[in-house]
């Protein structure tokens, strides 16, 4: 903000034409001189690179005092005005260059565009967070494991909670640098559920047995998306999850093992999935962030499973932790295959696509509570143990989680609002279902944590088992949700369950209710995790919000868990895979409703182009997916492109 | 005035010759050009200051469409004449216009 004179002016006369200082100040002295003067004579001058300067005659006009209030009469006077030249305008505005007009379509209102940005923000920031997480959560992780591995779930619990708390501040301000990783984790549904396959092995290394089971609960949850119904049938996915144990024998194996050295366990969860898929690598880089696993393997459990099948994953994980491994062992197994390195890395993005789900907002209230005094007790216990456990429950039903929300992303553009009140509702409902839980499990104050916490999980299984129903009829479902998850999270399964796996089981699931509290500490700022995820899948994101507003922090966690199965099982079908298409779209403001119009292409036309003419800028992704093209690539003359349809996700 | 009658009136106080009075008017303006975008304010005795400004970003209603525009923040250039000069051609314009 210096203050320049002629004299700095002229220096560049000196420097370029070697006049001397004091002929060059006349020089430009000179220069304005003689445009003053002129402007008297000619009340116009026009100087080439700076503007026009010109003399406006102001007609007489009325005015008032503004201190009497008596009319005054401005008499017409002249006025000195400057017009920039065009190359000056555009020079001065270089800095902002980049920025361009935007139509503002209907319905949109500036608060709600303002809400919007904030809503993507936030889904970075979480994603962001997750990542930072997951940075943070390695080193202590990998340390905390392998302690963990003999302590197990107690020690696990504890450390996603730090993590978690830790994640927190740096979420929100690594949101803006990951937004463009964020979208892709959102992108990749897959990716989502490797995470949730990489928790699973890791609690299958915790305890070797429920690993085994649950990896059945994987492949039961993979039918699961499409079972939905089989919500009620929850139990029987356990039983289900036997068999398929079974059939994928290998797999559990090999994440129990890797699990093992774990402790490290997730870690090596999240690395298998690196390697066999770019889904699996989602999954490995939430198991690094454990709560973010945790948290994100809950949403994929229940995506996977459906919500019975989630159901029963959580009941299997919360008696035996066993559940919740097969969920996640399904992912893990392949991620398993997969080298375990990268895992982390996608990991992050995935947990935090779980964190945005419903899921862990559901899981969130009820751990938050649980977890709280669970981790307290589990910590002091020697969380170590159980914290891995649980750490691996939480991962895995975290992965689970971003799987499912993945998977739904799309969906739950579509019936975003609808879901997030049933959220709520469910997650009102889970909370009640958790203390009800949480008094079954006696078993140990760390036991009982676990227990409420698996019933949570449970109940958040339950929850998005419900949703995904829900999703299918948005109303309808958000009864059933609650309904269908208070019962299943009641768990009775759960609670039997938590007996049954007892110490183990319990480590696990007060693991996973420590994931679950991160998530929660994070929900607030998940809230607007949620709400990216939200622009992303819009019911998301409001299932989240709504669950996250109502139910407190823990609470507001379940409910995005819960959001993530729902969004995911509710939203259009034909509608996600655009999302799915493009993480623009998914986390974009619209989700694409059909074909408005179509354009004929002329001759050095491009996506983006079409889209400055017709959406607007910015808006090429959608014309992108809809027509199947890349936005820089030239198009041929003459052919159609179809302009889509747009919707506000968010209304 | 235009360009053209600017830069002979200049070389013809100045002594140079037109093209280098347009060289150097052009490297002048191009030095200013160069303060516009570090924020810095030029300052022209008796003539006025030129300044940049920054307008914030609005939302603008097409009045015949009712199509709502966000208009982005922008940068712009303004100049304010010198209070003397300013007054000056007040007068003088009020002058004018009573004869």
């Amino acid at each position: 903000m210096a203050k320049i004179s002629i004299l700095e002016l002229s220096s560049v006369l000196v420097q370029r034409y070697g006049l001397n200082k004091r002929d060059a100040s006349i020089f430009v002295s000179a220069m304005f001189d003689i445009i003053q003067s002129a402007l008297e004579r000619d009340r116009l001058v026009k100087v080439k690179g700076l503007g026009t300067f010109k003399i406006i005659d102001v007609d007489d006009r009325e005015s008032v005092d503004v201190n009497t209030g008596e009319r005054v009469l401005i008499e017409g006077h002249g006025k000195i005005t400057f017009t920039p030249d065009q190359m000056m305008k555009e020079l001065v505005n270089k800095p902002f260059s980049q920025f361009e007009t935007v139509v503002l379509n209907d319905g949109v209102e500036i608060e709600e565009n303002n809400n919007s940005d904030e809503m993507m923000g936030n889904v970075v920031d979480p994603t962001n967070g997750t990542a930072g997480q997951d940075v943070t959560i390695r080193p202590g992780n990998e340390p905390e494991t392998a302690p963990l591995v003999d302590f197990v779930t107690d020690e696990v619990s504890e450390f996603p909670r730090q993590t978690v708390e830790e994640f927190k501040s740096p979420v929100v301000e690594e949101v803006y640098d990951e937004d463009e990783d964020i979208p892709e984790w959102v992108i990749e549904p897959s990716n989502v559920a490797p995470t949730a396959a990489a928790v699973p092995p890791v609690s299958a290394a915790t305890s070797g047995r429920p690993t085994e089971t649950i990896r059945p609960v994987q492949q039961p949850s993979t039918p699961v998306e499409p079972v939905r119904p089989v919500q009620q049938p929850v139990r029987p996915v356990e039983s289900v999850r036997p068999v398929q144990q079974p059939v994928r024998p290998v797999e559990p194996v090999r994440p129990a093992q890797q699990p093992v050295r774990p402790v490290e366990s997730v870690r090596p969860v999240q690395q298998p999935v690196h390697q066999a898929d770019p889904l699996r690598p989602v999954t490995r880089p939430v198991t690094s962030s454990e709560p973010v696993h945790r948290v994100s393997s809950p949403s994929q459990g229940r995506i996977q499973n459906d919500k019975s099948s989630v159901y029963n994953t959580i009941r299997n994980v919360s008696s035996v932790n066993h559940p919740i491994q097969p969920e996640e062992r399904v992912e893990p197994v392949r991620r398993y295959t997969p080298d375990p390195v990268p895992t982390e890395e996608v990991m992050e993005r995935p947990v935090n696509q779980p964190f945005d789900i419903s899921d862990v907002v559901d899981e969130v209230p009820n751990k938050k509570k649980d977890k709280s005094s669970n981790k307290k007790s589990a910590d002091k216990r020697g969380g170590r143990e159980g914290s891995s456990g649980k750490w691996i429950l939480l991962v895995l039903l975290a992965l689970i989680a971003g799987f499912f929300a993945g998977t739904f992303f799309g969906r739950d553009l579509l019936g975003i609002t609808s879901e997030t009140k049933e959220d709520k509702a469910l997650v009102v409902e889970e909370e009640p279902v958790e203390e009800a839980a949480v008094p079954v499990p006696d078993d140990l104050p760390e036991v009982q944590p676990t227990q409420e916490e698996e019933a949570n999980e449970e109940i958040e299984a339950g929850e998005p088992v419900g949703e995904e129903p829900v999703e299918g009829g948005e109303p309808t479902n958000v009864p059933e949700n609650a309904g269908t998850p208070q019962p299943l999270a009641p768990a009775s399964p759960t609670r039997p369950v938590s007996n049954a796996a007892s110490g183990q089981n319990a480590a696990t699931m007060q693991s996973t209710a420590k994931p679950a509290q991160p998530v929660t500490k994070p929900n607030q700022s998940t809230k607007k995790p949620v709400q990216t995820t939200a622009g992303a899948a819009k019911t998301t994101a409001p299932t989240a919000k709504p669950a996250v507003t109502s139910p407190t922090a823990s609470k507001s966690v379940k409910p995005k868990t819960q959001v993530k199965a729902t969004a995911p099982v509710a939203d259009n079908a034909p509608l996600d895979k655009y999302q799915k298409m493009d993480i623009r779209v998914r986390t974009g403001a619209y989700r694409i409703t059909g074909t408005d119009y179509v354009v004929k292409v002329v001759p050095g036309d491009n996506a983006e182009k079409i889209a400055r003419r017709t959406l607007g800028k910015d808006m090429s992704c959608y014309i992108e997916v809809y027509n199947g093209i890349k936005g820089a690539t030239e198009l041929e003359p003459g052919s159609v492109i179809k302009i889509p349809k747009l919707e506000l996700k968010r209304k | 005035m235009n360009n053209k009658e600017f830069i002979a009136e200049l070389s013809q106080r100045t002594g140079y010759t037109v093209d280098d009075s347009q060289k150097m008017v052009n490297s002048v303006i191009e030095s200013m050009g160069d303060h516009f975008l570090d924020d810095d304010t030029v300052l022209v005795p008796t003539f006025g200051t030129f300044e940049v400004k920054k307008k914030m970003e609005r939302v603008m209603v097409n009045p015949s469409t009712g199509q709502r525009m966000l208009v982005p923040p922008k940068l712009v250039l303004n100049f304010k004449p010198n209070v003397g000069w300013k007054e000056r051609v007040k007068q003088a314009t009020e002058i004018s216009d009573i004869l």
